[in-house]
């Protein structure tokens, strides 16, 4: 579960303090699929670094099951990263000198647990993204959308508890989208992975089972 | 531990051999030159040290000099003591010889560096000059009335010699000299031989037979001011000298070693224009390898960010560029090493450089190739270290950001 009390986040831009978001209270419960919506600069993505650890806030707490992780040391919070969280990133974010079977492979040899073959299961998981035939190729070789469940697939292989996702589908045509999305839900049904993720588009709520709005930094009733 | 090392490793070899490959390369070319700079110097120093030591051995020191503690200076019954001495084991052969004041006359030049008496024969098992004659022979045991000139005395008519203007200026084999003892003996001496060591010290060497200088001067029949040894192949030096002091308490023995001031005061100079050289060399490693760290940091920010926002934890991050920079410099210093060992030094032996001691061969030492290495390895990692520090300490969003 993820409990988020009174959560702010200003950004300081020389001498003007912009607040991303005010006194965000959530709560997420295990299994769920939300939906953080919100037009542009409402705070969706700065509310979903917050949850994914890669930002601190100014002030507010972040539990993730019951352990407060927001004023965590920067090494604790990488293995918290590393091991229970999954962080799709809307321009993809994959590393261009390795192919997608090393780009989903890395955090496994970070991981390295014992009886856990993380290079099959690397295979294993790109087949389940439905890239199997494609995992020597390096990210410039493949499409938005490949590259898209490639970046999925690597937050997959810690066995995540958790996927964040922000806007997974910005760059990607209309049938990537949905095979990227259709891929989150396959997950969620079949794992139990509570997936985050963040839209603007209307459309997207129909693949989670709640939604949220935010408006101006602060959560709200939808507005449509 | 183990899977930061793991992960380092794995990012390391990706980014080496699938990063930029030009600046791979240049990064090692740069490594292997400032290698070859650091060894350059101190071969060279070596070789110097060598040629100097080597050719005073074989002409002025040999391994051992014994000398009188007597108040004449000298060694009484010298036949009998160069037999004693020549029995101990490890003693490959013995000589004597005296230095006395003389002058020597040409026509109108004189020279004053005085002359050594030796034994032809003996002189010839323990010192080397013979080896280096330029003109005639070297003297023989029954020799009379022959002296065997250094070049810098007998000049040989070449005005490019250092002490020309102080020499005989244009002696050679055959002409004859006239010889002007300190005890007021004047003799006429054929030229037999003319020798260049390439050594000032040397080259102003004047040698005349022991038999012929004691029927002129009987007072010192069967004596010498010091006698010479060379010992056997690998023999140790000092515990030779230790057990000569113990078994002739009256002699004076002193290993080459000791005697070899010059060669001190030179190396020391030397070192100090090494340690200078050596300082910038490390520098241009330290800076070359700080400088692709920084310029890749700069251009993979983003993937660094990107790397800790997946778990990867900064350690390995830093690992990673130390690695490279160990990489860079172990293959660097390899080629370097290769490229002195196979390509320089042999270049260099089939063109020496000259020195006023003669032709200096490089000579490469291992255990400082090795000191050298090790210094480059830590100058190397730690010059990635910094910058890499720097950069991971920036938030992960502003890495990915940037």
């Amino acid at each position: 579960m993820i409990r988020i009390k009174n959560l702010t986040r200003i950004y300081s831009l020389g001498d003007v303090r912009v607040k991303a978001i005010q006194d965000v209270t959530l709560n997420v419960e295990q299994g769920e699929v939300v939906t953080i919506m919100g037009k542009s600069g409402s705070g969706k993505s700065t509310l979903l670094r917050q949850l994914g650890l890669l930002d601190r806030p100014t002030s507010g707490e972040v539990y993730i099951e019951g352990e407060e992780v927001s004023s965590m040391g920067d090494r604790k919070r990488s293995h918290l990263r590393l091991e229970k969280l999954g962080y799709v990133f809307q321009e993809f974010a994959l590393l261009p000198e390795l192919s997608a079977y090393e780009n989903v492979y890395l955090p496994g040899l970070m991981l390295s647990k014992k009886g856990v073959d993380f290079r099959k299961k690397a295979r294993e998981i790109l087949s389940l993204v439905g890239l199997g035939e494609r995992i020597d190729h390096k990210p410039r070789e493949l499409s938005g959308g490949e590259q898209q469940r490639v970046a999925i697939a690597r937050s997959l292989i810690n066995s995540p508890k958790y996927i964040f996702a922000d806007e997974p589908c910005a760059n990607l045509d209309t049938l990537s989208s949905k095979a990227v999305m259709n891929t989150l839900v396959d997950l969620n049904k079949r794992l139990g992975i509570t997936v985050i993720f963040v839209s603007h588009d209307p459309d997207d709520k129909m693949y989670s089972n709640r939604q949220i709005f935010l408006k101006d930094g602060r959560l709200v009733e939808p507005y449509f | 531990m183990r899977n930061i090392l793991k992960t380092g490793i794995f990012l390391t070899l990706k980014s080496v051999f699938r990063g930029n490959l030009r600046i791979s390369l240049m990064t090692i070319l740069m490594m292997s030159l400032v290698f070859i700079n650091l060894l350059f110097a101190p071969a060279l120093l070596n070789g110097l040290i060598d040629t100097i030591n080597g050719k005073l051995r074989e002409s002025i020191t040999s391994d051992i000099i014994l000398d009188s503690t007597s108040e004449d200076g000298y060694i009484q019954d010298a036949d009998k003591f160069i037999g004693e001495i020549s029995e101990i084991d490890g003693v490959d052969s013995a000589t004597s010889r005296t230095n006395i004041g003389a002058e020597i006359l040409y026509q109108k030049s004189k020279s004053s560096y005085g002359i050594t008496v030796v034994s032809p024969e003996s002189e010839k098992r323990v010192f080397d000059i013979e080896n280096y004659l330029v003109e005639g022979e070297f003297l023989e045991e029954d020799d009379e009335g022959q002296i065997v000139l250094g070049v810098q005395i007998a000049g040989r008519g070449d005005k490019s010699l250092e002490l020309y203007s102080s020499s005989l200026k244009d002696v050679h084999v055959g002409d004859v000299v006239t010889v002007k003892f300190s005890n007021g003996l004047e003799q006429e001496m054929k030229v037999k031989g003319i020798f260049d060591m390439d050594f000032i010290q040397i080259d102003t060497l004047s040698l005349i037979n022991q038999k012929e200088y004691e029927s002129i001067n009987l007072q010192l029949k069967n004596t010498a001011r010091q006698v010479n040894l060379k010992l056997e192949e690998g023999y140790d030096l000092d515990s030779m000298v230790v057990r000569i002091r113990n078994e002739f308490p009256d002699i004076e023995a002193r290993s080459w070693k000791e005697l070899a001031g010059i060669v001190e005061s030179m190396t020391q100079s030397f070192e100090i224009i090494i340690i200078i050289l050596r300082v910038i060399a490390l520098l241009v490693a330290a800076i070359t390898i700080l400088i692709v760290t920084y310029v890749d940091l700069t251009n993979k920010r983003r993937q660094i960010g990107i790397q800790r926002a997946i778990g990867i934890i900064p350690e390995t991050i830093i690992l990673t560029y130390v690695l490279r920079a160990a990489f860079y410099s172990m293959v660097g210093t390899l080629v370097g090493a290769l490229t002195f060992m196979f390509i320089i030094v042999p270049v260099e032996h089939n063109h020496p450089f000259t020195f006023p001691f003669g032709d200096v061969l490089m000579s490469i030492d291992y255990s400082q190739m090795l000191n050298f290495f090790v210094t480059l390895m830590i100058v190397s990692t730690i010059a990635a270290l910094v910058p890499t520090i720097n950069t991971i300490r920036i938030k992960i969003l502003d890495a990915i950001w940037s």
